[in-house]
């Protein structure tokens, strides 16, 4: 996992992973929460699975929850610095989801596009 | 019960490949030995293995990876990567985790393999599946991995295109190989 969390991008996978974790989740059904949100677009590995978890837990943005019995399932649920992390991510998709709306909208209505390239492909008259 | 003797060394998409050809052919795994696989029968392609190398991690963490599996619904064997008959034996592994670095036969010596089944469910098994996770696979990355390192200075470096480590005189490299060496610091 190398998220730049200063910077506030986490990868999808860590995004997810703390998504699903909002509510108690052991390992398995965090895979089937990953595939059936996305729709089978990103399947999530067991081992990588394992080492993401490992790494939020080093991190402090998930834990487990309950007593590790031996007979249990092993459950992970996130911290209040996960839910922030998230809701950070969150807001920085927002960020750039408005600013990628805003600039697709505008090309769309033929606004402020200042073509570089003719039809050609090949670089445009240049002033001067 | 059909018994097989093969040996595949480290070869670990081999093994994982010969064990689903074993399931198309209606054999499904059940015990292994040294160089022993027994197999009962099973539908043709019910099956899919994956073989992983886990000599790198310590005893605790590479049972707690196999119980991890095992929680996520498959099956799990220990499989050795040596042919010797030994007892009492220690073997120095420099690369390995803190914990997995002498590895005996009360660890993670013979256990230097995990076969992994799973249901076939149409889909190839992959137990690793982002790009960071498969470059990171057989190197472990100390300093990324350890808590709290990215804000104590341990931050990822190397050497610059002058040849040079990207570190200072006054930060200590924490790689497992240094590429300071520590009595000629840059």
């Amino acid at each position: 996992m190398r998220d730049n969390a200063k910077g506030g991008a986490l990868t999808e996978v860590t995004f997810y992973i703390l998504l699903a974790l909002h509510r108690p989740r052991h390992g398995y059904a965090v895979m089937q929460f990953v595939e059936e949100k996305t729709g089978g677009r990103l399947t999530l590995g067991a081992g990588t699975l394992y080492g993401a978890l490992n790494a939020l837990q080093e991190k402090g943005w998930i834990a487990p929850v309950g007593a590790a019995d031996a007979g249990r399932k092993k459950e992970f649920a996130v911290t209040p610095l996960g839910r922030e992390m998230a809701a950070r991510e969150l807001a920085r998709l927002k960020e750039l989801a408005d600013t990628a709306e805003e600039i697709l909208e505008e090309a769309r209505n033929g606004e402020a596009i200042p073509l570089l390239l003719d039809a050609a492909g090949a670089p445009g008259p240049v002033a001067g | 019960m059909e018994k097989r003797y093969r040996y595949f060394w480290t070869l670990l998409g081999l093994q994982a490949r010969w064990l689903d050809k074993m399931s198309d052919g209606g054999l499904r795994l059940v015990r292994t030995e040294k160089l022993l696989y027994e197999f009962e029968p099973c539908d043709p392609g019910e099956y899919r293995y994956c073989v992983e190398f886990v000599a790198h991690l310590s005893r605790d963490r590479a049972e707690d990876y196999a119980r991890f599996l095992e929680d996520c619904g498959y099956r799990v064997w220990f499989k050795n990567a040596n042919l010797d008959w030994n007892v009492g034996k220690v073997e120095a592994r420099p690369w390995a985790e803190p914990g997995g670095r002498l590895a005996s036969n009360a660890t993670t010596y013979n256990r230097e393999l995990l076969i992994v089944e799973k249901k076939n469910d149409g889909k190839p098994f992959q137990l690793h599946s982002s790009n960071e996770d498969k470059a990171r696979y057989y190197i472990p990355d100390p300093v990324s991995d350890r808590p709290g390192q990215a804000e104590a200075g341990g931050r990822p470096h190397g050497v610059s295109r002058a040849g040079l480590c990207s570190l200072t005189a006054a930060e200590k490299c924490q790689n497992p190989v240094p590429c300071v060496p520590e009595e000629n610091p840059v």
